[in-house]
């Protein structure tokens, strides 16, 4: 897979001058992307310190994206490292001219999915109806020592409170900027489902996170 | 279209996720609707406010999930810094406890295997009088050689114990010699050195004898099943009769058992001696000194039994026999001594009894072997001087 921010064009709409704010972004990813590489080739060669590095570079990223799907801290915990084993075990089959992270995330992904479908089966679009989404009653355990500030939790306490159908289709595009084709793949729905989750989970978000937008 | 259906578009727009025909026009409706613009940018400052509010910490945290995947991973744990544990294997504990638990293991071993341990010490052959004086004053003991009888079958044949040391004492008692003057106190002291320490015993006939227990010892509580199992060897003991050619089986004795025997071996009556014990001893002897003298006589340039000990090259016993030991004349002396000295000891034949106490005097009068001393005290011993 290849990096979604990239290969995806800008929309011709106000969020496009948001993301292009940042002149020398492109530049910063070069340079990161070699250095990654040279990280890379060189944990190829068997230099355990480069992949520790490499561990290092993304863990904190990837835990972010797996805890978001899985809702569990434990569980996140264990794809991740999970996921690290693994692609040390695959190393070898990685090319090093692509970007490191979707290879990784892909691997951790597909570690998480079971549970992720099992979360699906357990709540449903009709949890919604009922009960609404209470971020209050969402207890996010050993997630606060990593989160700083009151609105961090009160985030994430809002993202936990969605039933997983819609907070992984956030997830996957927010946090991978993954595009609707490349969820549809993933959590096998149609693009169109894809978009009218997103569009529900947004909704429900700047309802509840108005005061901090 | 509906304004509701430019609102719900409007997500897929701010993704450029719409078909081209229909991202323009919502495009266009979007110029001309403020409601929508408006949704569109706070679609924008919702992306704004995840990217703030979705980050984590950087706390402590990553460093150690890094390094247990890096220990998952059998990485170098030099290059891992690993924080300070507390574990209890970790503060030396486990080596104490280890200790504990192999002192334990020790003390059991002991204590299962006690009957073997002191049957080793009784199975190596009593002391003879010239070996004890040379315990007592090495600066008298002949040449020091390795211990290698091969001559006698010792494992087939019964070795001296210590209770057969008291039956050879009573049947010198009933031989009323001027020669029979084995010391029955020495050996029995000797039993007493092989002997645990005082038994707590539950046998009530022999607990009322002995001496009170001060002070029980944890080895003593560990010895007590043997002690309980050398019940019937003290029995048979205090009446000899019971005794069986086959009872070859070595008891150790304790330190009061020992003190009793020694005060029933006075009352000894000698027709409670089992004679068919001390023949099976004599037999050993004998055979032992028959295959003595037949390796002496293979020796070569030995003429006489006087210039054996001068031999200093070792000789083999049989030179066909690559399993053998070798073994010096002079040891082969000195295993004829005791062979002799035993002989004469036990037999009740008289021509037997003269023809070891000659051979003996030998080497005593010879005055060059190294064996000289041990022959003296053998005949002092014998009480033919």
């Amino acid at each position: 897979m290849s990096d979604q921010s990239e290969s995806r064009p800008d929309p011709v709409t106000k969020g496009t001058e948001k993301r292009e704010e940042f002149p020398d972004s492109t530049v910063n990813q070069i340079v990161e992307k070699s250095a990654e590489r040279k990280l890379v080739e060189a944990a190829q060669n068997g230099d355990k310190k480069a992949f520790g590095d490499l561990i290092r570079l993304h863990q904190k990223k990837l835990f972010r994206y797996i805890y978001g799907l899985v809702g569990s801290f434990d569980q996140a915990e264990d794809v991740v490292q999970e996921a690290f084993v693994k692609a040390y075990g695959a190393l070898n089959t990685f090319k090093p001219e692509y970007a490191f992270y979707p290879w990784l995330s892909t691997i951790a992904r597909n570690l998480a999915f079971t549970q992720v479908n099992r979360e699906e089966r357990k709540e449903s679009l009709d949890k919604l109806t009922e009960k609404g989404y209470d971020p209050e009653s969402v207890e996010l355990g050993p997630l606060e020592k990593l989160l700083d500030a009151e609105s961090e939790k009160r985030f994430y306490k809002a993202l936990m409170a969605m039933p997983v159908t819609y907070r992984s289709v956030f997830v996957l595009r927010h946090f991978e900027n993954m595009d609707y084709v490349q969820i549809a793949h993933y959590l096998k729905i149609p693009p169109g489902t894809v978009d009218s989750r997103l569009y529900r989970a947004r909704k429900y978000l700047m309802d509840e996170l108005k005061d901090l937008l | 279209m509906d304004h509701a259906y430019f609102i719900d578009r409007l997500s897929a727009l701010f993704d450029n996720e719409l078909p081209p025909q229909e991202k323009q026009v919502v495009e266009e409706h979007l110029r001309g609707c403020a409601e929508c613009q408006a949704a569109l940018a706070k679609l924008q400052q919702l992306e704004d406010a995840v990217k703030r509010h979705s980050q984590l910490a950087d706390t402590d945290y990553w460093e150690e999930s890094a390094q247990k995947i890096e220990r998952q991973l059998g990485f170098d744990q030099q290059t891992v810094i690993t924080p300070i544990r507390h574990r209890w294997y970790e503060r030396g504990l486990g080596w104490k406890a280890l200790a504990a638990v192999a002192s334990i293991a020790v003390l059991a071993y002991i204590g299962i295997n006690s009957d073997k341990i002191l049957k080793q010490r009784d199975l190596a052959p009593s002391p003879t009088p010239a070996e004890e004086k040379r315990i007592e004053t090495p600066q008298v003991s002949p040449v020091d050689v390795p211990h290698a009888d091969t001559v006698a079958p010792q494992k087939a044949e019964p070795t001296k114990k210590p209770l057969e040391v008291i039956r050879d004492a009573a049947v010198e008692k009933r031989a009323d010699t001027a020669v029979g003057q084995v010391r029955v106190k020495d050996q029995l002291a000797d039993v007493k050195k092989m002997a645990p320490p005082a038994p707590a015993s539950q046998d009530i006939n022999l607990s009322q004898r002995m001496a009170p227990v001060t002070a029980k010892q944890p080895e003593q509580q560990i010895l007590n099943k043997f002690e309980t199992a050398s019940m019937p060897e003290r029995r048979a003991v205090a009446a000899p009769t019971a005794l069986s050619a086959e009872s070859n089986r070595v008891v150790p004795i304790p330190d009061t058992a020992a003190r009793i025997v020694e005060e029933e071996a006075d009352n000894v009556s000698i027709a409670q001696v089992d004679t068919a014990a001390v023949d099976s001893t004599l037999t050993w002897w004998r055979k032992k000194r028959d295959a003595l003298e037949t390796v002496r006589k293979t020796l070569p340039g030995v003429d006489a039994f006087s210039g054996l000990s001068k031999m200093a090259a070792p000789t083999k016993l049989r030179s066909d026999d690559k399993k053998q030991p070798q073994m010096t004349p002079t040891e082969v002396e000195k295993q004829l001594l005791e062979a002799w000295y035993n002989v004469a000891r036990l037999t009740r034949d008289a021509g037997e009894r003269d023809d070891a106490v000659a051979e003996i005097r030998k080497v005593a009068e010879g005055g060059k072997s190294a064996n000289h001393a041990a022959a003296v005290d053998y005949l002092r011993e014998l009480g033919v001087r």
